[in-house]
Formats: C-alpha cells, structure tokens, sequence
C-alpha cells in the first residue's frame, strides 16, 4: 500500500531529516513509527500526503507515485489526524467533520455550507463511533476539551474513506487515560474501514499494545521495524539514549513475516 | 552551552551614561527643524494672538482680533435655523388648500428704508408677502441630507469590502497564484490608499457630476486600500494547522480559504469593516465640500453664503451623529471581540 525507496529529504538550511529510508507498509496494517524529538517522523509521514517532497528516491502509495501531477489526486485517499488536532477553531464541530469530505463537494455547495444529505448523515454516524453526542454537534470546536477534538479530528479524517490514515503523534497533548481510549478508538476505527495505518508515537507502551508493526527512526534513519514483542525494554533504552545507531553492514531488525505485497506486483 | 554561562573574570565592566555626543548632536538639530518650521508655520503670532483672545476674555485687555471673530461667528450661529421660509409667489402650482406637513402660511410685512428724493426725508415702505413657513423645515433638510451622507458611507464600505476581499488573498503570500499577481495586488492596495479620498472625489465629481455617486467611489477606492492590507496580514498570519489539514485532503485552495482561514479571521474582519465604515461616515459629511453629495455640500453652500446659522444646525447634526455612532460601534465591537 505504502512504499518508500531509498528516500532523502533535506531542507533548505542543510538539515537531512530523512536519510535512505526504505519501507512498505502492506495494506490494513496498524504501523507505529516510535524515534525521539528531531528524529524525522513528522518528516516522514509528511511525504505520505503531499505536505514535503523528497530529495530523492519516490514514495508511492498503492503502487502510484507521489508527484507534482498526482499529489492532488492521491491527497484524496489519504487522511491526516495531527496532534494539535488543526481543527479550524471557531466552526462548528458539525462543520469542522464536514470539511473532510471538501474535495467531493462542488465550490458553490462548499461556499454557502450545503452539504448533501449523504455527507451529513455520514458525519453523524463518525461523530457517533468517535463518542460524540447530538449536543456537541452545533458547538464550537473550541468549546470541547482536548480528548473531545481529537475525536471529532478523527471523526473528518474518516469522512473520505481514507485507504491510509496517517497520524501524528495522535495523543501528544493528552491525558494517559485520555491517550489509550484515542488510540483504541484510531485502532477500531482503521479495522472496520481496512485503512492502512502509519502512526507516530512518543509511548512505547502504547505502540506494543496497538501496533501491528513497529519501526523506529533515529536521526532520519530507519533503526528498527520488527513485531511488537521484539520491540524490548533495551531496545527502547537504546532508541531514546541515542545508542540505537543505523549500522550499515547490520540489516535493520527484519521480520520475515511481511511478504512484498500483492497490489506492488499489481503495479 | 556551559561555557556562555560561567564568568569570565577578566572582562571589565563598565556602565556608561546613557547619553553621549551624538545624543546632543540630534538633540540640537531637532531644535534647529522646530525653530525654522515654527517661523514659517508663524507659530509665535499664534502663540500672542490666542494669548490676547484669553487675556480679553478674562478682562485683562480690552480687544482682541481672534476674541472679536469668534464673538462674531458665535452671535451669527446663535439662534440655530431650523425653520423654512419660502416664499408663496415663487413656488409653482401652489395649492392653498394642500399645504404640506406642518407648515401654515404667514403673512410678513418687510420694511425697506429709502431716501425720497424730492424730500430728501427718509421714508419707509412697507411691502408685505405671503410666505410658506416649515416649522421644522430647514431641520428636516439637514437630516435627509445627514441620512443621504450615512448612506454614502455604507455604499463606500460596502465597495471597499467587494473591492478588497480577492485583493487581499492575491496579496497574502501563501494564497497568491503567483509572485507577479502578488505584486500587482500589492501595489493597487498601495496606490489605493495613497489616494486621498477630497482628492479623487475632485476628478470623479468630473466624471459623475455632483452627487453622491463620486463621494461613495472616491471613499471606496480608499478604504479598499486599508481593507485590502488588513485582511491581506490576517490572512497571513491565521493558524497554519486547520489550512494544513484541508490542503493535505486535497480541498483546493478556494476551500481551504473559506474554512481553514476564515472562520479563524471573521471577528477580526467585521471589527476592521466596522472601523471603517466609522470612518467613512466623518469622511463622507466632508467629501461633499468638493461637490459629492451629501451634508458636506450643504455645508459649504451655506458658508459661501455667510448662513452661518444655517451651518451651525449642520455642525451640530454632524456633532450628534458622530457621538451617537461612537456610541453604537464602541458597543458593538466590544460584543464581538
Ligand atoms: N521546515 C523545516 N525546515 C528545516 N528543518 C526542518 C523543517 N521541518 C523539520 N526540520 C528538521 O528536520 C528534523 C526532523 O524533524 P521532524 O519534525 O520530522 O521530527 P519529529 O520526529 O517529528 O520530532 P517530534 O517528535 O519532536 O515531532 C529536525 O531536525 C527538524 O529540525
Ligand atoms: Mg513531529
């Protein structure tokens, strides 16, 4: 579903953020990316919906790659949930889901905020699986605790019938509580939907508990990908103190597991 | 990192005092700038001649140019004129039994003193005339003319706000197509605003005639100016997140306008239109001076024809519309903000 090759990414002031990643991510699966601050993984995830370019090598997403020509129209399978939720404060929560679906909706419905009946009847059942109730839906996004806007940014992500859902750090400004029920919620949420998964996290409690698949970057390189159970309390000592360095002459932690998948030998 | 913290023992300090040479080198100029300016703008003769309009008023001397002007433009304001006298054989198709609202016919005797000159005695005739009389008639002039320039001043609002809106997303850096459409946006806010309002209102009463068509133009065409770069900054300057989300699903950048960006910046836009239509409303009783429309050309008419009773109801209806319109926009920005 998800292909990096050989990916580089530098910014104009000379940081290398992302260095030679390569990595697939077959189609349905729950991938938490862990990597301490600085690390790339916004970076990284950034190139997945069009918001950063790589230097070199090319990201595909189901077997198209991702170019000037055809961001616009592979944006559209890809959903974001961020972590400061970028909900557009002073709109509605009811609006704030509606505008995930903005890119199927013609301008003139867009502008006077008419949205087909079968986009609204969406939206509430996505406010109703978040955890939402009828009387959230007319107030302000602002008026809702943080816990409650990350649902309804879950609640637009979904709008779209998004093949990938990408989120970054999801639960980085929540509550420990608060985090695992937005987790467990993302996690429901993507098996019912069969929505592929590339999510960041800073709590490797929580990438053993949800991942499918974890990977970990350092420095802009891809440290580690292997199963939740391989993922030890020593590897994470070592991923955070600095020590878990990309050797070139010892592969990443393989998993044998992950075969190439069928819609890459479809394209 | 530790290393800019810790002490270094050898530095020596010293504090200096906060002025030196160049300090009084400006200080001298600047006095140079207000003495030469000050002659020209005869500041000095103002400075004695308002002194002797006090000293007169306080009885310390006996006359005073300025005191004896104001005094006389005082006595020629006061009483306000709110009536209207017309005379009845100058008005056509006059019907005696269809007066209009609340008016009554009078009869007036004037007296004209003139020299006999077979008698060389000074003689008086009395002529009497029929006259229409408006209790409030003059009063209710003003007011529609007040009312015409409130109108004026929304039309120019509303022109400013049309004009300014595709002005200020072509001018914000993030939204505009293109590096030459962004400068050309940039410079017709510029040019809008460099234009004073008396000044196209000049050339546009040229080309529209009198009327408050040339005075709603000439305002919109300047107001566009600071709408266009007030909007343009909010624009710029809105939280990048909610803009992030909806381009990174594609929604084009006509959508992520209208629903990242400005439900973020609409208070903001109505405390700015606010602002300039109070504004607009001062500026539109004066635009009428150069001919366009409204109570500024009533006023200038009266003053050419020294009615300075006539001006002063103007001035005091501006005077009160002003206020009261204070009064409304503190009111309202204050709920919205
Ligand atoms: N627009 C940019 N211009 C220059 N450097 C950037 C830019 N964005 C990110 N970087 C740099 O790229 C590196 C990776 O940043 P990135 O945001 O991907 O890290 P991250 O893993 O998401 O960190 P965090 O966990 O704190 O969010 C950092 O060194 C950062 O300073
Ligand atoms: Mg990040």
């Amino acid at each position: 579903m998800l292909r990096f090759d050989s990916v580089y990414k530098r910014f104009p002031d000379g940081t290398e953020a992302i260095r030679n990643i390569s990595l697939q991510v077959p189609r349905g699966q729950f991938c938490v990316v862990l990597g301490p601050s600085g690390a790339g993984k916004s970076t990284l995830l950034r190139m997945l919906n069009g918001l950063s370019k790589p230097s070199e090598g090319s990201v595909y997403l189901g077997g198209e790659l991702i170019c000037d020509q055809s961001v616009q129209r592979l944006r559209k399978k890809v959903a974001t949930v961020h972590q400061q939720f970028n909900l557009t404060p002073r709109m509605s929560v009811a609006l704030n889901v509606l505008s995930g679906a903005l890119p199927q909706v013609p301008h003139w419905r867009a502008g006077l905020g008419l949205f087909p009946a079968s986009l609204r009847e969406k939206a509430c059942q996505l406010l109703d699986e978040v955890g939402l109730t009828p009387e959230h839906v007319s107030r302000r996004v602002s008026e809702l605790s943080g816990g409650q806007q990350q649902r309804v940014g879950i609640a637009r992500a979904f709008m779209m019938d998004p093949a990938v859902l990408l989120a970054d750090e999801p639960v980085a400004s929540l509550d420990p509580r608060i985090s695992r029920g937005i987790l467990e919620l993302l996690h429901r949420q993507s098996r019912n939907h069969n929505t592929t998964v590339l999510c960041s996290l800073h709590q490797p409690d929580l990438a053993r508990e949800f991942g499918d698949r974890i990977i970990a970057v350092n420095q802009g390189r891809l440290v580690f990908d292997g199963k939740p159970e391989q993922l030890t309390d020593k590897v994470c000592e070592e991923l955070y103190h600095g020590a878990l360095n990309h050797d070139h002459n010892k592969p990443v932690v393989a998993v044998p597991e992950f075969e190439p998948e069928l819609e890459m030998a479809a394209a | 990192m530790m290393k800019n913290l810790s002490v270094n023992r050898d530095a020596k300090w010293h504090l200096d005092q906060p002025y030196n040479a160049r300090h009084l080198l400006f200080a001298i100029a600047a006095l140079l700038i207000l003495a030469v300016t000050g002659s020209r703008m005869e500041v000095p003769r103002m400075v004695s001649e308002t002194a002797q309009g006090v000293g007169y008023v306080v009885g310390l001397n006996d006359s005073s140019p300025v005191a004896t002007g104001v005094k006389r433009i005082a006595e020629s304001i006061w009483p306000l004129r709110i009536s209207e006298e017309i005379e009845i054989s100058r008005i056509e198709n006059f019907d005696r039994n269809d007066l209009p609202w609340l008016s009554h016919v009078e009869v007036i005797e004037s007296r004209t003193p003139h020299l006999n000159t077979e008698t060389l005695q000074l003689e008086e005739t009395v002529e009497s005339k029929e006259v229409l009389v408006k209790p409030v008639g003059y009063l209710a002039h003003v007011l529609l003319k007040m009312l015409e320039t409130l109108e004026m001043a929304l039309w120019g609002t509303i022109l400013a706000v049309i004009l300014s809106i595709p002005l200020a997303c072509f001018a914000a850096a993030n939204y505009a197509p293109n590096r030459f459409i962004y400068n050309l946006s940039r410079s017709t806010i510029s040019l809008f605003r460099a234009i004073p309002e008396l000044v196209s209102a000049l050339f546009l009463v040229l080309a529209f005639g009198f009327g408050p068509i040339a005075g709603f133009l000439a305002l919109g065409i300047h107001s566009a100016g600071f709408l266009g770069k007030f909007y343009a900054e909010d624009i710029e300057n809105a939280d990048r997140g909610p803009q992030e989300a909806l381009q990174s699903i594609g929604a084009g950048q006509i959508k992520t306008l209208w629903y990242g960006v400005l439900p973020q910046v609409l208070p903001q836009y109505v405390a700015y239109t606010l602002y300039i239509l109070d504004r607009n409303i001062r500026m539109a009783t004066v635009i009428g001076i150069v001919g366009a429309g409204g109570i500024g050309l009533e006023l200038k008419g009266r003053f050419d024809m020294f009615n300075f009773d006539h001006v002063g109801t103007i001035l005091v209806i501006i005077f009160l519309t002003v206020i009261i319109l204070d009064q409304f926009s503190a009111r309202l920005r204050s709920r919205l903000m």
